[in-house]
């Protein structure tokens, strides 16, 4: 039974994603997490995956607050409630 | 070592006074020295901060004038000094604030060739810079000579800081191991920033480089500060090195400053070759010569009020909707602020048939700077 997992977008990607900040998908997994949020937001997708569904390398994931390494990593699911922080690289300054 | 003057100790006696700072604390920021690259709008309260507070030496790069849209959140530089060099500007304010700190100016942009030179000397660097290469320059100039790196960087109303490169923690390749393409990653120029946003993430750039040098309490080393202005949220993410990492990896294959290739935007054109684009001098001659022709302005209004090439006004983000008001049968030039968002719009006119659409080549603002330099610019 899948969970419902809340994915948190930077600002600079909300405009991606219909101007959500938060995105609700219903996953056990981050790569699922991930998969759901693209199918939703089409939009968001070259700034998350590359075009092999790599992360992208100017991307970061956390998932409460620890840096996630492995999209694919199957041995943590995430627990319901959990949020899932999409923190891509700004250059401003 | 000379003990504090009379001066020095009314100054410094908030500093003093604090346990954790003190007079062993007052007389290491004196000997300490900091580079700071970068005098905008993060470098601005940086530079003024740890000048107040003493530190021996500054140093100070920056290859830029003031302008006038700088003032909006460049604090230590003022309307006198525009189109003066920023490092002057910045030297001054420093002067007038505390006679006491060495200033070094470098006028020139932070590269492979001068980066290791100018940060040698310097006990820690500070991270205040505007652009993806530089931060990269400034990341593996900090990995190679073994010194910690103060990293801050916002956008509209976001920041992110941390200290790299120290106490064992990741350094900024580790986190982002490359940059986003330019046409995924708008800077400040084209995305706009809140004011007092670097004045934000600059006093905690700050507050981590006295922390640092004074080796005093938990730094952000390991930690992503991430702010969110608009709600006003603040997350520590944990963040870790990482072993592939190019520059401070097991592995690492960078072993000098080397620019890095700045990736050339992921719009594909149609057929394989490149978007056209037009000079803003060939865009003048066909203007002077009374031909017909259709100027698109795919910026936004508010853009559209602080100057204008007088073309038709379709944001970007509407002109799939819209393409039914632009014609097919006249050369079709698009153009926004520097070009970045007018060749997306070409690539788009171009898949939907419109062969006559041309980019011009760095948008109003080369306009602006080439033929028109009574234009506001912004
Ligand atoms: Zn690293």
């Amino acid at each position: 039974m899948a969970d419902s997992v809340t994915v948190v977008l930077p600002a600079s990607l909300s405009a991606h994603a219909g101007g959500e900040r938060e995105v609700e998908v219903e996953a056990q997994y981050v790569r699922a997490a991930i998969d759901q949020l693209v199918t939703l937001a089409p939009e968001l997708k070259p700034h998350v995956l590359d075009s092999e569904g790599a992360l992208q390398p100017f991307v970061n994931l956390f998932v409460d607050n620890m840096q996630v390494h492995d999209l694919d990593q199957q041995e943590s699911p995430l627990k319901a409630g959990t949020e899932l922080l999409i923190v891509s690289a700004l250059a401003g300054g | 070592m000379v003990g504090l003057s009379t001066e020095e100790y009314s100054r410094y006696a908030r500093h003093l006074i604090l346990p954790e700072v003190g007079e062993a604390g007052q007389l290491k920021l004196r000997e300490s020295s900091v580079l700071l690259v970068g005098l905008g709008g993060l470098g601005s309260p940086i530079a003024m901060y740890l000048a107040a507070a003493g530190i021996g030496k500054l140093g100070l790069v920056d290859a830029d004038q003031v302008d006038l849209s700088n003032l909006q959140r460049q604090i230590i530089h003022t309307t006198d000094w525009q189109h003066q060099a920023k490092v002057d500007s910045a030297a001054a304010a420093i002067k007038s604030l505390n006679q006491n700190v060495a200033i070094e100016t470098y006028y020139e942009r932070f590269n492979a060739l001068n980066g290791l030179e100018i940060s040698r000397d310097f006990d820690l660097i500070i991270d205040g810079t505007d652009n993806f290469s530089t931060r990269y320059l400034v990341n593996d100039a900090c990995v190679l000579l073994g010194k910690p790196n103060c990293y801050g960087a916002v956008l509209r109303f976001q920041g992110q800081a941390s200290v790299f490169n120290f106490d064992g923690g990741p350094c900024y390749r580790c986190l982002f191991p490359e940059p986003p393409p330019a046409d995924l990653a708008p800077s400040c120029a084209e995305a706009g920033v809140l004011g007092v946003l670097p004045g934000l993430i600059g006093t905690i750039q700050a507050t981590e480089a006295i922390k640092v040098l004074l080796n005093a309490g938990t730094t952000l080393s390991g930690r992503l500060l991430v702010v969110d202005a608009m709600n006003m949220e603040f997350r520590k993410l944990n963040i870790e090195r990482n072993p592939k990492c190019k520059v401070c990896g097991q592995h690492r294959t960078i072993h000098e400053l080397e620019e890095i290739e700045t990736r050339a935007c992921e719009v594909q054109p149609v057929d394989g070759t490149e978007l056209p684009e037009w000079t803003v001098e060939r865009f003048q001659q066909l203007r002077m010569s009374g031909e017909s022709h259709f100027l698109l302005d795919v910026r936004e209004a508010f853009e559209q009020e602080i100057c204008t090439l007088g073309g038709t006004l379709i944001p970007l983000s509407e002109l799939e909707g819209k393409l039914d008001s632009v014609p097919k049968n006249v050369p079709l030039i698009v153009h926004c602020k520097s070009g970045g968002r007018s060749a997306k719009a070409v690539d788009v006119l171009r898949r939907n048939g419109f062969d006559n659409a041309i980019n011009l080549k760095g948008g109003i603002l080369a306009w602006a700077t080439q033929i028109e330099p009574a234009m506001s610019k912004y």
